[in-house]
This record gives structure tokens, sequence and C-alpha cells, in this order.
């Protein structure tokens, strides 16, 4: 799994891993593991993620 | 907010329907019908029995005064209630009683009369184990009935009713003073079975059936209503036959009467039953199609039968909000529970209740007002939705992702690049003209043509009509921004005001019906309308050959603006177009657009365009250009009656433009107009991307849907390339990257082409959640916004 995702950070030229992030939506945060820069910490969402489980979770908040 | 919440008291969600109403036990005929169509004949029995206690007597006797009230008289013939009934006791296969074992009361209960009052009466006491006594003077029960059936049919019905239950009879027993029974202490009992322990009895009723005696109790009125006195301690209660009551009434207030004698008991207080309101069910009467009566091949309904005699029962219910507004019926909630989560929704975000469970449909509401004008009471969920937006943005409490796009959209309609507010070229400046030309936003948005050939019309009838182009604010009102709402407006009367006050010509109606709502003082008139005023001929070259016909499809904001709709119908008529009516004419909601909700919530706004294509199977003309697009872009043909008098698109094969060829279409008829109309050259911005961006259709569709534009795009592309900010796919040799456009975040995935500044876009999606990133990132500092 993890050789089909091998994304390569552009600014610091290194392989990105699956760390932690923060997220906020509606006032609440939560913390997630995503593709992230080791180095500078940028993150890549994937589509299946942002489609899936996030819609799912921005819904689910929209409703409260 | 109040005078909202008020309104819908009213609603009549719960009234029972006609039938029910006129049945003197208030049966549930609703359930009872239900529970028949199920072919569950004993739960059936079971309700029938729960109403009117001995079924095997009543089904015979009532001389069904549902029938009567029937909304099926007007088309064929009643539901046959009563035979149905007689058929659910003869099918059902267990009817006795279930047994309860409750305690023993030690109250004692007196009934003076077996007739069929006395005997409801007497059940439901004792079913509540309380002691019983049923005084009858003569030697056999039953009363009245005697005359009417075969003993052995009631004495057997009463034999299944009472399995269970333990009475005492005294039959040859008549009473003559009523004081004998009664717990006072001041009368001196002669009644030899008023011993120590037993003084009298705490309740007594009196069913003495038709001319019997009544004891000096006093009626409550004239009208034959039962009446109630207390004697010491105990209550005596009057009700049946002796008090005129048919044999039917008699019975269902025996069992009425019940309960008023076990609140006595209870609380010491007589309430006696009051006499509800009639109900005002008021069913869709439209669904009432003649169905003959089902003729049973015996004297009773078979099983079959009787289930399809229960389908043709329409189940009357007050329920014109559930066939007519889309909210209640996509969101199944009724109108009352909407209003207490809307009510809650709009509370301010810091206060205790928290939630907004109303929040999704809310923003879903498509603002067509129908529900209002079809409801028997003209409730007004949609000015109450619309009040909740306001107060919700207020709070704070409205994801701003759901309307971000359109309120861009507004703000670029109404900035320079397509904005025109111009006298006409013939007129004089200081004059001011009589009649101004507005075209809305969305026109010339999806062609340039639709606002040019109009107006050059326009202005070949009346050669000093002003034109004012730009947005007539109605997407911050759906919005629910008060302050940018009113500002828009002022900001709008303030252009009529500079060309003189002249009338508005609307070719949009959602913008006349926002116009005349919000400034009054201008004078507007549907562009429509004044085409056949002012004598629209079709030129020879705009003539078109119809090989089909077309449904007239009447946008939600003309409902109930003859006129317009009138000039339309004529139009089309002149231009030669076959049309067709709509099945309920203009009495249907939005196509989806209104409201601005298809971000917020998009499986609803598809459910209504869907909804609407299926009125017909007929191709649309619309006048409005939302309609246009919902239903073009579902593949539903629809023209614009200005495709049909100018020959713009007669054959609705246009490709839909994109959000940024709109925009795009935009400048184009701004340069256009001032070109073709004023005689100038502009000198204006274009708006073009800064990239040239290579995207396959499907890309592109997908771009559209999510609403993003192709500048958000080349945003994105722009901060990624210049900060470097992007992941690098050495599978795909892909980049992806990201950024915060406003409140959503856009993802791109896209490569460079070949040529300088240009580049191929493979995917775009978007999300609402923000991406937190640490100000100190493996012990450095980092750049937190994008």
């Amino acid at each position: 799994m993890a050789e089909k995702q091998k994304l390569i950070c552009d600014k610091c030229h290194v392989e990105m891993e699956e760390l932690d992030a923060q997220f906020s939506y509606l006032g609440k945060s939560f913390r997630h593991k995503v593709t992230r820069c080791p180095q500078c910490g940028q993150v890549c969402l994937s589509e299946e993620l942002v489609t899936g489980r996030m819609s799912q979770v921005e819904s689910m908040m929209e409703d409260k | 907010m109040q005078e909202y919440y008020q309104q819908f008291d009213a609603c009549r969600e719960r009234d029972i329907p006609t039938c029910a109403d006129a049945c003197p036990f208030k049966m549930d005929i609703l359930t009872i019908q239900e529970r028949i169509a199920g072919g569950r004949f004993n739960a059936a029995y079971k309700s029938m029995r729960d109403c009117v206690v001995f079924p095997g007597i009543v089904s015979k006797l009532c001389p069904a005064y549902c029938q009567k009230v029937c909304v099926r008289n007007a088309a064929d013939a009643p539901v046959q209630l009563k035979l149905m009934e007689q058929s659910v006791v003869a099918s059902a296969t267990r009817k006795t009683p279930n047994k309860y074992n409750l305690p023993a009361k030690k109250q004692r209960i007196a009934v003076i009369g077996a007739g069929l009052s006395g005997m409801g009466f007497a059940f439901r006491m004792a079913s509540k184990k309380y002691k019983v006594t049923v005084f009858e003077k003569n030697s056999k029960i039953g009363g009245h009935l005697a005359k009417l059936m075969e003993e052995s049919d009631y004495m057997a019905e009463f034999d299944l009713q009472f399995k269970n239950e333990k009475y005492e009879l005294l039959t040859d027993t008549e009473i003559t003073d009523i004081h004998q029974l009664c717990k006072d202490s001041s009368v001196v009992s002669t009644d030899p079975r008023t011993s120590d322990e037993q003084t009298g009895y705490d309740v007594i009723y009196v069913a003495t059936g038709k001319g019997g005696c009544d004891f000096g109790v006093p009626l409550l009125d004239t009208d034959g209503n039962g009446g109630y006195t207390l004697i010491g301690d105990t209550a005596v209660l009057i009700g049946g036959e002796a008090c005129g009551r048919d044999l039917m009434h008699a019975l269902a207030e025996g069992i009425n009467l019940s309960t008023t004698a076990e609140g006595f008991l209870k609380t010491r207080k007589i309430e006696f039953p009051t006499q509800a309101a009639p109900t005002r069910c008021a069913p869709d009467l439209t669904a009432l199609k003649a169905l003959p009566a089902i003729t049973p091949a015996g004297p009773l309904l078979t099983v079959d039968e009787c289930i399809a005699e229960a389908g043709r029962c329409l189940r009357c219910q007050c329920d014109a909000c559930v066939t007519h507004c889309d909210l209640v019926n996509f969101y199944n909630k009724m109108p009352v529970k909407m209003r207490d989560e809307i009510f809650l929704s709009c509370k301010p975000a810091g206060s205790l209740v928290h939630k907004s469970p109303a929040r999704k449909y809310i923003a879903a509401c498509t603002m067509c007002g129908l529900m209002e004008e079809t409801c028997p009471e003209h409730i007004d969920l949609c000015g109450m939705v619309k009040y909740a937006r306001h107060k919700m943005h207020e709070a704070d409490k409205v994801p701003a992702a759901y309307r971000q796009y359109f309120m861009g959209d507004m703000a670029f309609a109404n900035g320079e690049l397509s904005a025109v507010k111009r006298m006409a070229p013939a007129a004089d400046e200081r004059a001011g003209a009589d009649y101004a030309f507005f075209p809305g936003c969305n026109l010339g948005a999806l062609d340039p043509e639709y606002v040019l050939k109009p107006y050059q019309w326009l202005l070949s009838k009346r050669p000093d009509t002003a034109l004012l182009l730009r947005c007539c604010g109605i997407p911050v009102d759906w919005n629910g921004d008060s302050s940018l709402h009113s500002k828009e407006i002022a900001g709008l009367r303030q252009d009529w005001v500079d060309l003189g006050q002249p009338t508005l010509i609307m070719a949009c109606m959602s913008c006349q019906k926002h116009v005349r709502e919000h400034l009054p003082e201008i004078p507007t008139v549907s562009l429509y309308e004044l085409l056949e005023q002012w004598g629209f001929t079709q030129e020879a070259s705009c003539e078109m050959e119809f090989s089909e016909t077309f449904a007239v499809f009447d946008p939600c904001a003309a409902r109930n603006y003859d006129a317009a709709q009138k000039a339309v119908r004529n139009l089309l008529s002149l231009a030669g177009a076959p049309i067709a009516e709509l099945p309920a004419g203009s009495y249907h909601g939005c196509c989806g657009f209104g409201g601005m909700g298809s971000i917020a919530a998009p499986d609803f706004s598809e459910y209504v365009a869907r909804q609407r294509i299926e009125l017909s199977d007929d191709p649309y003309i619309v006048y409005c250009s939302n309609c246009r697009d919902i239903f073009q872009d579902r593949g539903k043909k629809a023209l614009h009656i200005l495709d049909v008098l100018f020959a713009i698109d007669p054959e609705g094969l246009r490709p839909q433009p994109d959000l940024t060829q709109r925009r795009r279409n935009r400048v184009i008829l701004k340069n256009r107009l001032l070109q073709e109309i004023w005689k100038e050259e502009p000198e204006m911005k274009s708006y073009e991307s800064q990239f040239t961006l290579i995207m396959a259709d499907e890309t592109r569709e997908k771009v559209n849907r999510q609403h993003i534009l192709e500048e958000d795009i080349c945003a994105v592309i722009a901060n990624a390339q210049a900060t470097g900010r992007r992941a690098f796919d050495p599978a795909s040799d892909h980049y992806k990257a990201y950024l915060e456009i406003g409140h959503i975040t856009c993802w791109v995935e896209y490569a460079p082409a070949a040529s300088e500044d240009s580049f191929e876009i493979f995917n775009v999606y978007t999300h609402r959640m923000k991406i937190e990133l640490e100000a100190v990132w493996n012990g450095r500092k980092t750049e937190t916004h994008l």
C-alpha cells in the first residue's frame, strides 16, 4: 500500500509520510492521519479522503 | 419570529377525517382502513372494539353516519364502512378480549338501566376493575335492543365482551329514589343492601332509556346533552337515550362518560366531555378518481373484497403541504415539527441551545412560496425559513461555503466588468427615462443575445429606453445577510433614481418579485407584457417551424402574475408555437434554483428539479433563465421564450456555458452593448484566465458541479508554482496542490503542458474543512496560511 502512495514533497524533495494533521470546521477541531511532508509539514489529501470521510464529517457537523 | 410561530397553531395536521368526526365514537377510521388494507382483520377488529365496545352490535345497528359525509359521495359511492365492519366482525378469528391482571378497586359504581348505553358504561368501568352493579327494572338486559335485533345475537356479544370482566346484575329491580344509592350521611338509607361497609355508590350512571326516569338530574342544555349532579358524595351522571340520543350516540355517551366517572373518582371533580370543534380536515380532492364500490357476492364482503374496498378509501387528511411543498415532502417532516426545529436553530450561537437541527433544510428551501398558497390555513413556512436564514446569518450559524459562489457571482455581476447603467443613446440625459430595461444578471451570462436583441427591439419602439444591467440583490436576501441586503437594495434604488425613476422592464420574474417586495416605490412591468403591448411582431427571419408541442412552464415567481402569464401565452401563439398547459397550471414549486440551496443540499435541489421535469413529457418553454438552465443541464429540452421570439437558440442546441464562460459572456455582453448601442470603443479589462487550462470534458463538468471557476484553479496553480508547495506523484508525473478560496479549500491535480503558461488539469476537488497547519513544525517556523 505504502509503495503506491509514494508522494514527494516538491519543496523538500523527500517522501511524504502518514502523519497527524489538525483540521477545523464550524468551531470544532480534530486530528487525522494524512500524507504529510516530515520536513516542511505540507499536507496532501487524496480525493478519496476528501469526498469520503471528510465530506461525511462535514455534513454531520452541519446537521448538528 | 413569534408571528410566524403562532401561525402553525392553526395547522390541521392532526384533524381527523370528516367520517371519523361524524362517527359518534370518533372511530379511528384511518387506522382501521390501514389494517384492513393490510389484511390484518384481527387487528382491525381490536381497533373497532377499542372504540365501540360491542362491535357485533354496532356494526349491525349503526346507521353509518360516516358514509353520509364520505368525500367519495361527490365522485361515486361512499366507502361501505358499515359493510366492511360487519365483514371484519365475521372474518376476525381472535375476538376473545385480552385478560388484564389489574388490581381490584374498592369504589362502587351503579348503573341504572341495562340498555346499550348502560352496558357500555358498565363494561368500561368493570374493565378498570371497579365494583359495578347494574340495576334493570325488567327481567332481561338489552333494553331497546330487543326490538332491533335477535336476542341471542346481542346476548352472545355481551357474553363475549364481558368474558373477562365481572359485574353484578340485579334484574327486576326498579330504582325509584336515587338517594337510596347515594353516599350521603344525611339521608337514612332504607336499602337493605347498604350495610355498614357498603354505604352507597361513588358514581351512579342513569341510563334509563327513552322516556325513562331522570331522577331530577339537570341536563346540561336542551339539545339532549347529558347532565350530572352531586348528591352527597356521589356523582350522578345521566346520558344515553334518556337524554334524547339515538342508540349509537347513547352507547358512545356511555363509553365517554366512563372517563368522566373515573376522573371524578380520582380527583373528585366532574369534567364533562366537551364538544370538540368540528374537524377542519381538508383532503386533497384532486386525488379523487371514480372507483365503483365493491359489490359483495354474498351478504358480506369476503376478505379480498374487503381489502379492495379499503383501497377505495382516500385516507382523508390535511396534507396539502405534503402534496405541494418539496421541503416537507423531501425531508419527511410535518410543518409543526419543522417550526420547532427552526425556532431552535435560530437561537444565538452562544446560547445554551447550540443545536441547529433545521440547518440543512433552512439552507435547502427554494423559497417558492407554494406551501403558503396551498395550505388551507396559509401557514407561511417559506417566510419563516427566510426569516430564519437572516437570524442564523446574524448568529453566524451558516457555513459560509453554502453560498460563497453565489455571493462572488453577484459581486461580479455588479462589478465594472459586467454592470451597465446607461441612458439610451438617443435620450436627453437631464430628462430622465420613462422606461429602463432590467434584464437581470443571468440572461446575458447564458448568451449575450438574450439582452441585446430585446433591448434593440425596445429601443426601436421607445428610443429613450435606458438600460440597467445588474443583479437585483436577491442572492443576499436568500443568503440571509441583512446588512448587505439593505446595501444592495439601496444601491439598486440609487441606480433607479439616477436614471430618472423609470418603470423597470423586467425580463426575470424573480428579480421582479424581489424588487416589488423590497422597493415597492419602483414601478415594474414584465418584458413580456410590454412586448405584447408595444405590438411585437416576429421578424420573418426569426419564424420557425414547430414539430412538437411545448408545455409552458411558469416560473415560481410568476405564479400569481396573471398578466405576465397571459402575455407569454399570447406571444407564443402569435409565434405559432403549439403550446400545452401543465397539469396544475402554474401551481408547482421552483425548478430548484431558488433559494440557492444547490451547494448546501444538492440532493434536495436535484430532487426538486426531477419533480418539475416529470410534470410533463413535452419539452418546456420557460421565461426564467434559471429554469432553462436547470432543465437543459439535466437533458430536458427547455427553450426560453426569447429563443422563440428572437430565434436565439430555437432548437435548444447551444451547449450550456460553464461558470467561467458565464462570466466571460457577461463581459462580452457589456462590450457589445457599448459598441453596438452606444457606438463606443470600450477600454475594458478582459476576463481571461492567467493560464491556459486543458481539461477533459468530464473534468470540466466536475469543476462546474463544484462551483469552481477557472480563475480559482489558476490561483491554486499560481500559488503552487510560486511557493513550491505541491506534492509530486512520481507514478503519474502529476502535481497536487491546494489553496483556500474563501471558505473552501480547492485541490488541483495538474501537470504543466507543452506550451508556456498552460497546464493540463486532471482532477479538482474541494472541502469545507480547514487544514490547520502548525506554526512550528519540525522545530522550524512554517507558513500557516495558504
